[in-house]
């Protein structure tokens, strides 16, 4: 689905990802995690194009992502991003449409069809009843949600997200994750996301990918990337890891 | 379906919004010094007029006084609203209005150096002084873009800031210039607050084709602009190509805003409130938002000029002055009652 082929990138030159390899398989749902400063997001945004490695590339379906035009690849996936900018009010409606931009042409109208997508979308993430509200009247987990269902009425194969629910409290952060889990096992989207949350990441993901210092430290499933000791070495945090009812990391 | 509801409302709200324009629009050729009753100036307008009911002097102030001033003005307030709207989205600012990239300031210079060195004659249809306000107004845009310009890219903060800059930097000059020169400072001052007074069909033919392709372009790009009020990093996740249409409309809105300035003067305020009261109106959807700020901006400049050269007998007001006079409380007005009604009060 993606593939990273050791990219670096800096900023001036400060090393900021030094031969990052990855590969994304479909129907995945992948957590990035690390500390602060350790690449989580500047790995997204290479991912997106937002970014360009100075060395190495990125695939999306054997294709160097560089050979694709830009709505070609808002095709192919889509983005939440971490801040919504709100200068001025869009309603929920209007936002959610904006996600069938890639898939119109210059002057053409939303057809009945797109209007079907948008609707279906606002259902699935629970956001219908909201849609006359503007953007500056919700709460954050709304948004969250309508940002997501804008993603989707892109119709991606593959969803990613930079750290989508540290603004959110529990019980926003457990209905975002829940939602984008029940996208990916119903929808078969692939999903990454970098997360802050250990615990969450745990329980949602079937892949981890642990970051320290810009390099991928550890790559697999919950229960082999979340070791003691690995936690050590990386946050420099003693915890106990539990690995019944269902994994859990406490911090010592 | 409710979009189908929606888009037949707009479709609704801009035809009343046209023919309220095109009313005011003939109430106010009967407007002015000579009062000229609205069957002349249908007649007149209609070419029906002959010699014996209509004086030959109304013949004249309707067709190349009037008329196209009041053209000019229609056209002027619809370009700066729209100019205001078009830099509101893509600086994400609520503040931006037409002159960000210090055109007001780069075309006041350029008109300043003009009226002080008594330069006269005219250039394609130009007055001189007009033509160095362009000029002037073209060399500060290049300066703007140059400064904010980082490796082939272009910030928008930088643009702000090299705009604020050069504006406080071309006001110094300007008031240094004023102050050896204090004999010319009342057209110096006259062409700061903007008029149409000098309102002709040459001007008015040498803006009215930037205008409507101008607008007419920007119009095509409203889905684009919507992208990026959201985020420039969220409207290239939308596949929108964000550099090229930075370049491309800033540099086109600018180009427009040393049209307008040049005819015109620096009238302020139209481009600043006229997009946020449509917005409050309207929405944020730039599709519906650039074609009624482009009609109503136009409606409001009309109405403010139609004030500016009839409130007092003995002379006329410069516009800028009634744009802000008038338009300042009645926009705070409608600001308190959105907020009010945000709140649900």
């Amino acid at each position: 689905m993606i593939k990273a082929e050791r990219i670096n990138f800096s900023y001036g030159n400060q090393n900021v990802l030094k031969q990052v390899e990855l590969a994304v398989e479909k129907g995945c749902f992948i957590s990035v995690i690390g500390p602060n400063g350790s690449g989580k997001t500047t790995l997204l945004k290479n991912l997106c194009r937002l970014l360009q490695p100075q060395s190495g590339e990125v695939k999306i379906d054997a294709l160097s992502i560089k050979a694709y035009k830009p709505k070609m690849l808002a095709k192919k996936m889509a983005v939440v991003h971490q801040e919504i900018q709100n200068t001025f009010d869009f309603n929920i409606h209007e936002v959610v449409l904006m996600g069938r931009y890639p898939h119109l042409k210059a002057l053409q109208n939303e057809s009945a069809e797109d209007l079907k997508i948008v609707e279906k979308t606002m259902h699935l993430t629970g956001i219908h009843h909201l849609r006359h509200k503007s953007m500056s009247t919700i709460s954050g987990g709304e948004r969250q949600r309508v940002m997501i269902a804008k993603a989707l009425t892109q119709e991606p194969d593959l969803l990613l997200l930079d750290e989508p629910i540290s603004h959110l409290d529990l019980k926003y952060q457990l209905e975002v994750l829940k939602l984008c889990k029940s996208l990916n096992r119903e929808k078969q989207l692939t999903i990454l996301t970098t997360l802050h949350d250990i615990n969450l990441a745990a329980r949602f993901s079937d892949v981890i990918i642990l970051m320290h210092h810009g390099e991928i430290v550890k790559v697999g499933p919950p229960a082999e990337v979340l070791t003691s000791e690995l936690i050590r070495n990386v946050y420099e945090v003693d915890v106990t890891v539990i690995h019944e009812p269902h994994l859990l990391v406490i911090p010592h | 379906m409710e979009i189908q509801l929606k888009r037949r409302n707009n479709f609704i709200k801009i035809t009343l919004l046209l023919a309220v324009l095109v009313i005011m629009a003939i109430f106010a050729v009967t407007q002015g010094n000579v009062k000229i009753s609205v069957p002349d100036v249908v007649k007149i307008t209609l070419g029906l007029d002959d010699s014996t009911t209509i004086k030959a002097s109304h013949s004249f102030i309707v067709m190349q006084v009037r008329i196209p001033r009041i053209l000019l003005s229609l056209l002027v307030g619809g370009m700066l609203s729209v100019i205001g709207t078009i830099f509101q989205a893509l600086f994400r600012n609520p503040m931006a209005d037409p002159y960000v990239m210090g055109v007001s300031s780069g075309a006041a210079f350029g008109a300043t150096i003009g009226i002080l060195f008594g330069v006269g004659g005219t250039f394609l249809g130009m007055g001189m002084v007009s033509m160095l306000a362009f000029i002037g107004a073209m060399i500060t845009i290049l300066c703007v873009y140059q400064l904010a310009r980082v490796g082939g890219k272009v910030s928008t903060t930088g643009i702000l800031l090299a705009g604020i800059v050069i504006n406080a930097l071309l006001s110094a000059a300007i008031s240094f210039l004023m102050i050896l020169f204090h004999n010319e400072i009342d057209r110096i001052v006259t062409w700061t607050m903007g008029s149409f007074g000098a309102a002709s069909w040459e001007q008015l033919g040498l803006i009215f084709i930037p205008a409507i392709v101008g607008v007419g372009y920007m119009m095509t790009h409203a889905r684009e602009l919507n992208a990026m009020v959201m985020g420039e990093d969220e409207a290239r996740a939308l596949g929108v190509s964000v550099d090229r249409l930075k370049k491309v409309l800033l540099i086109l809105a600018s180009l427009l805003s040393a049209f307008a300035v040049s005819v015109s003067g620096i009238i302020g305020f139209v481009g600043l409130i006229v997009p946020h009261f449509f917005r409050m109106v309207f929405g944020s959807d730039h599709r519906v938002l650039i074609p009624v700020s482009f009609l109503g901006g136009g409606l409001f400049m009309l109405v403010c000029d139609t004030l500016a050269r009839s409130l007092l007998n003995s002379m006329e007001i410069p516009v800028g002055i009634i744009t802000a006079l008038f338009g300042g409380p009645f926009f705070l007005m409608l600001l308190q009652k959105h907020k009010r009604r945000s709140e649900g009060i």
